[in-house]
């Protein structure tokens, strides 16, 4: 069966009572209009105005008619629906409006009681998950309560299936947490403890320390007044050095070119022994030659012996005739004789010339080598002069920069001074602090006992 | 060197009555009378096949001499060898004798005569034929040297006669 719509019936009716009259203005207009144009006479138009009233009269009933029913088709589903909300809003979760028909009305009542048995059993799965939302929560204020009064952080929450279930384990998980958190804060509280009682040793070393340090921090300001006053000196001293270093270094410079002339005057020297060297060779090649000659003189000699000899035989065999040429023959004896002895001389004289120039050669060798080896260590010492020159500049450099710098550390050392005055008073103040210090580290050990003592309440699992 | 005369020198001095020689270590004094010429190393030349005595031929102003050794036991040489020799007599009668040292002249009163021949001398029968037969004149007599001569080096030597010299050395 088709169902039937009432907003189609509704239409029906709404065009069927507006096409009346419009039907009807028609109709008059047209008639008018045949009537100007004498088309009709007014006889007709009267029967056909009445026919068309009567027309619209019957209209009209019917369309009454039609609309009680449709009102009345429409108000009973709704007053069927109000009187349900109302049994609803009165408690009664059971009233349904339970409409029969083929319009609108029909489905939206179905539609509602549909919708209030859904609701109605969605209200009824609430309350019973209520109902175990409230058992779970008992369960979890009830383990709270437990924890809470014995402090025992070993108790566990039962973990039900609800949305319980995750606040019953984030609680054992909070409780579980909470229980190492506390044992690692005990564990924490002895360490924390131990090393307060360890800091308050240390602090009192510390403020022994720094009473020493206050005492040795007076000693070395007291020591570096001494300190300030020898660097003044220092730098007094610095000052006439730099003036003796000056002087020095032109007496070096002096010492320069002495050496230096001294190596000249050596060379000079060594090429006039060397000049001397030759001649006294020379002289004793000629002494040699004077040998050679003293030689042939002795062996004229010797022969002129011999022939004085022999003359003097031969003088001898002439008997008394020979007598003066025995005396002439004994002269030349002599005279060779002489001569020999003259020549020995000579001869010794002569080696001992060759033994003498030998002998100054060797000399003048060595005293050429002895200049050598002087004139190297005068050039040695020209250069080490000039080192020492260099060095002495140098060192009057460094010198007069010394004094700058001991200056300047004089006036360091009475900053230095001042400075140790400043950390006296720091360290006393240290002291001071360090006191308040051991003190407050005294309240922190008993802090940390009563935090041990407080943690130590709670019983925990076994690590 | 100082120039000195001859009559300066000498003034009445006399020539020397002997002339000394040591032959093979013997002091021998021969009379002034007899030739004689010295000769420093001479060059001698051996002579093949000749007697021990000779030691070699030597020339002195071109004429060849023959050169005697008066050592009890010559060496025979082997080569020319340079000796000092006393060359007695006049060439070309002449001969040489090997000498220790040149003669010296033995003035009267500054030697002495020795007594008797050395042993081991190859002259022996020379000396005491010359010690015979020569006059010692000019020698003081034999027996011990004074002290006061000995220090001044009075020598004595053994006078000999030339011609008995050779004669001895050919015999022995």
């Amino acid at each position: 069966m088709a169902p039937r719509s009432f907003a189609r019936s509704l239409r029906l009716g709404v065009s069927v009572l507006a096409a009346v009259p419009l039907a009807v203005a028609a109709i008059a207009a047209v008639l008018a209009w045949l009537i100007g144009r004498d088309a009709l006479d007014p006889a007709q138009a009267v029967r056909i105005v009445t026919v068309v009233l009567m027309l619209a009269a019957l209209l009209a009933l019917g369309g009454f008619a039609y609309g009680r029913r449709l009102a009345r088709s429409a108000s009973e589903p709704i007053e069927r629906i109000q009187a349900t909300l109302e049994a609803l809003s009165d408690g009664d979760l059971d009233a349904r409006v339970r409409w029969r028909g083929r319009d609108e009305f029909a489905g939206l009542a179905d539609s509602l009681d549909r919708l209030l048995d859904d609701r109605v059993a969605s209200l009824n799965r609430t309350i019973r998950e209520s109902e175990e939302l409230n058992d779970s929560v008992i369960e979890i204020m009830k383990a709270v309560g437990t924890i809470a009064s014995t402090k025992d952080l070993s108790v566990r929450v039962p973990v039900t299936e609800n949305v319980t279930g995750a606040i019953a384990d984030a609680l054992n998980l909070l409780t579980e947490e909470t229980g190492r958190v506390l044992r690692n804060v005990a564990a924490l509280s002895n360490d924390v403890a131990q090393a307060t009682f360890a800091v308050r040793g240390q602090s009192d070393l510390a403020i022994q320390a720094a009473a020493r340090e206050q005492r040795e921090v007076g000693l070395a300001a007291g020591e570096l007044a001494q300190a300030a006053q020898a660097l003044v000196t220092v730098a007094q001293r610095a000052h006439q050095v730099n003036e003796s270093a000056a002087r020095a270094a032109v007496e070096t410079g002096a010492a320069v070119r002495v050496v230096g002339a001294t190596v000249h005057g050596i060379v000079q020297s060594r090429e006039l022994i060397r000049e001397t060297e030759k001649r006294i060779k020379r002289l004793g090649e000629r002494s040699q030659e004077i040998g050679q000659v003293v030689g042939i003189i002795q062996a004229i000699a010797e022969r002129t012996g011999i022939l004085a000899l022999n003359a003097s035989m031969q003088a001898a065999t002439a008997g008394e005739a020979g007598r003066s040429f025995a005396v002439v023959a004994d002269e030349v004896k002599r005279l060779s004789e002489s001569a020999r002895e003259s020549a020995t001389r000579i001869a010794r004289l002569v080696n001992a010339i060759q033994t003498g120039a030998h002998e100054t050669v060797r000399a003048m060798n060595e005293a050429i080598t002895q200049v050598v080896e002087i004139s190297r260590m005068a050039d040695d010492a020209g250069q080490a002069m000039r080192r020492t020159q260099h060095e002495t500049d140098s060192l009057v450099a460094n010198v007069r920069e010394i004094a700058a710098t001991a200056d300047e550390q004089a006036r360091t050392s009475s900053a230095l001074q001042a400075r140790a005055d400043v950390i006296r008073e720091a360290s006393a103040e240290t002291t001071r602090q360090l006191r308040a210090q051991s003190i407050e580290t005294r309240r922190l050990v008993e802090y940390a006992r009563s935090l041990v003592d407080e943690v130590s309440v709670f019983r925990t699992e076994k690590p | 060197m100082t120039a000195r005369r001859i009559d300066e020198t000498a003034p009445g001095s006399l020539p020397a009555a002997r002339f000394g020689v040591r032959l093979a270590g013997v002091a021998v004094a021969m009379p002034a009378g007899t030739a004689m010429e010295f000769v420093a190393d001479a060059a001698i030349y051996p002579l093949p096949l000749a007697p021990a005595r000779v030691a070699g031929l030597m020339q002195l102003r071109g004429y060849p001499l023959v050169v005697l050794d008066a050592s009890l036991n010559p060496q025979a040489g082997g080569g020319t060898t340079r000796h000092d020799v006393l060359v007695l007599g006049q060439p070309p009668q002449a001969a040489a004798l090997l000498v220790d040292d040149p003669p010296q002249a033995l003035p009267d009163g500054a030697w002495r005569a020795a007594g008797g021949a050395p042993p081991d001398c190859a002259f022996a029968s020379a000396l005491q034929a010359g010690s015979a037969g020569v006059s010692q004149a000019g020698a003081r007599p034999g027996g011990e040297v004074p002290i006061a001569e000995r220090a001044r080096g009075v020598e004595r030597w053994h006078e000999i006669d030339p011609a008995q010299l050779f004669d001895a050395l050919m015999r022995s």
